[in-house]
């Protein structure tokens, strides 16, 4: 069977501003690397989640696959296109969807069912077919209020509804959601993705889904792309990346009015089960405190109890997940290793 | 809806396919019009700055000799002649900057790219705006006319072959432009600003191709120049049409529609291809977005 996405080596370069140059130039020397030679496939149905902080190149990957951006080598075959020989079937075949525009990627001066009736239209949807699809997921979206008002008028959520039906309006096999739930409330944002596994589930279709949120990612999809500075740092699934992530987990202690701070150290450094105690940031009257542990669960209330009998008034005791930042350093160490 | 029935909705089959550019260019267009017509105020503006100032230039218009006027071949009404000149910028706009003003707003809006993300074709993003354009300088045109005849009681020969005439011309006038309205489309998606070049080709043209004056009037260099704008050409014929009911059989007008007619042959292609090149460096760089 044939993948419903297939990269060779895609890479693309962007000039870079020098210092004293008003534009940037395109020489060699000042060219930037944000996608760095991505080889990947991804299987029909299959829902991938690109996970990478922020300027990582997950944009500006999925930009190429739906033929915005022209990499500057390599290429890729989406449902079997070439993305350099066939864009308009690419486009035909996928469903994008960047959250990041914040709904600014409608016409504002429009209806909301006027954008779905033109996108229809652009997409080649029959008319009858068009005219269903549009009912129903004005429906489904519950739009029916909204969508004969100029979407300048709507919502925030309302437009991310009205952005998401218009993905969908020619039911292509792939949808590229690029950080599709950016500035929905928490509610609405489990709604979304409730919907997003729904459509893999039921209808089979393949997802790539880009974030920077690690839980969100582990929650969703069933396979994990790690990216940063352009490369894919590693590929693996929930079930890895939880473990991985357990294995950085700290414990934070939050302590009031102390004043002996090596005394602390060295009483929490004596309690069985704890590896490491360092020392965080100051905020008087509180301090704080990172132990890392063999078990958080195990260490949590034995740490408590301690710190209460030598008489530590102890505001807040957690434990603390490892940021996106810390999973990749650890990533990229064990690659050494 | 339950979400088994929207599913069972995309789980249908589909036969056909929605094919063809047709489909494509009027569906751009019609949004482009509705989006013009939800600016309701700037519409009525628009409408009543071409009346205003025809009146303004009627009032000082009126001290053009009717001499020079009548030696250039151009009857004796300066209101006449100034009020065709007045209401055919409308085209010289629509057809040079009109594209690239659009496009200018897309490309901040992001709407461009969502666009791109489609199986839209740009040339028929060209044609859409382009159709668009001339809808609403017809428009624009036809009120600017009714009101110089019916409220400053301009005297013009309209006749159905006067009218036909004119039409034809006015078809060839916007063919002769419309590739420069392409061009500058392009400098708008490269440099990603632009409007002041295509401004001041519009300016200078308007200014050049007398829309308010009689080319003869100009110094002998300037004339040379306004000789190789076809909008001089157009204008020139439109106004043997309907202020001295010249023929469309009338050699000078033969002339001035071949004239306009080479250049649409020449400017069109040239503008989709340009066009097409600078979409293509914008994708290079990135620069399609909103950023
Ligand atoms: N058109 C462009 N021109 C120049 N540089 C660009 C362009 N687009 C993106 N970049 C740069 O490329 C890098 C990667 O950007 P990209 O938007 O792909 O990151 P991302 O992983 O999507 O980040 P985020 O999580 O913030 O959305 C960034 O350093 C960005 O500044
Ligand atoms: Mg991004």
């Amino acid at each position: 069977m044939k993948a419903a996405i297939l990269t060779q080596g895609l890479t693309k370069r962007f000039p870079q501003k020098v210092k004293g140059k008003k534009e940037a130039t395109r020489g060699k020397k000042n060219m930037k690397t944000v996608v760095d030679r991505i080889t990947i496939e991804v299987p029909n149905g299959q829902f991938l989640g690109l996970l990478g902080p922020n300027g990582a190149g997950k944009t500006t990957l999925t930009k190429m696959l739906v033929t915005l951006l022209l990499p500057d080598e390599g290429t890729a075959l989406v449902n079997g296109y070439d993305i350099l020989k066939e864009p308009a079937k690419v486009r035909g075949n996928i469903g994008h969807l960047h959250g990041e525009t914040g709904g600014r990627s409608l016409y504002w001066r429009l209806s909301g069912r006027d954008n779905l009736k033109l996108f229809a239209t652009l997409q080649e949807v029959p008319k009858e077919i068009a005219k269903k699809r549009i009912e129903a997921m004005i429906s489904y979206f519950e739009l029916e209020k909204i969508i004969d008002r100029e979407v300048r008028k709507y919502s925030t959520g309302e437009k991310v509804r009205t952005m998401l039906a218009r993905t969908l309006i020619h039911n292509p096999p792939i949808l590229i959601l690029d950080e599709p739930t950016i500035g929905l409330d928490a509610a609405t944002a489990v709604e979304t993705r409730k919907f997003f596994t729904i459509l893999n589930r039921e209808l089979g279709k393949t997802i790539v889904f880009t974030s920077h949120v690690m839980s969100e990612v582990e929650e969703l999809c069933e396979r994990i792309a790690i990216m940063d500075k352009g490369i894919i740092l590693a590929d693996t699934d929930p079930h890895s990346l939880s473990a991985l992530v357990k294995e950085q987990q700290k414990i934070l202690i939050h302590i009031l009015n102390m004043v002996d701070k090596k005394a602390l150290i060295k009483y929490l450094e004596d309690i069985e089960g704890v590896k490491e105690v360092v020392l965080a940031v100051e905020r008087s009257p509180i301090t704080e405190v990172s132990v890392v542990v063999e078990d958080e669960l195990k260490a949590l209330p034995i740490l408590a109890s301690k710190l209460g009998e030598a008489g530590y008034k102890v505001t807040s005791i957690e434990v603390e997940e490892p940021t996106l930042e810390e999973a990749f350093i650890k990533l990229t160490t064990k690659k050494r290793e | 809806m339950r979400t088994d029935e929207l599913l069972a909705l995309f789980r249908e089959k589909e036969r056909t396919a929605l094919h063809g550019n047709i489909n494509q260019i009027t569906s751009v267009l019609n949004a482009r019009l509705k989006i013009f017509l939800s600016y309701k105020i700037w519409m009525l503006v628009e409408l009543l700055n071409s009346v205003v100032s025809i009146a303004v230039y009627y009032f000082f218009g009126v001290m053009v000799e009717s001499e020079k006027l009548e030696a250039a071949g151009y009857g004796t009404s300066y209101l006449s002649f100034a009020l065709i000149g007045i209401a055919s910028q409308t085209f010289l706009w629509t057809c040079v900057a009109r594209i690239a003003f659009v496009l200018r707003v897309e490309l901040q809006e992001g709407t461009f790219e969502a666009l791109n993300a489609t199986r839209l074709k740009i040339h028929n993003f060209l044609f859409g705006q382009s159709l668009s354009g001339f809808i609403l300088s017809m428009w624009f045109f036809t009120s600017a006319m009714l009101s110089g005849i019916f409220v400053l009681s301009a005297s013009l020969t309209l006749t159905p072959e006067t009218i036909i005439t004119s039409i034809i011309i006015i078809i060839l006038m916007i063919l002769a432009h419309i590739g420069i309205g392409f061009i500058a489309a392009g400098g708008v998606l490269i440099l990603k600003r632009g409007d002041p070049i295509v401004a001041v080709f519009a300016v200078l043209t308007q200014f050049l191709s007398g829309v308010l004056f009689p080319l003869e009037v100009l110094p002998p260099e300037l004339e040379a120049v306004a000789k190789a704008l076809p909008f001089t050409y157009a204008l020139r014929s439109l106004r043997f049409a309907l202020l001295t009911e010249r023929p469309i059989s009338d050699p000078t007008i033969i002339h001035d529609i071949i004239f306009c007619g080479i250049f649409a042959i020449a400017l069109i292609p040239l503008g989709i291809w340009f066009f097409g090149k600078a979409h293509n460096y914008a994708k290079t760089r990135g620069t399609t977005g909103h950023y």
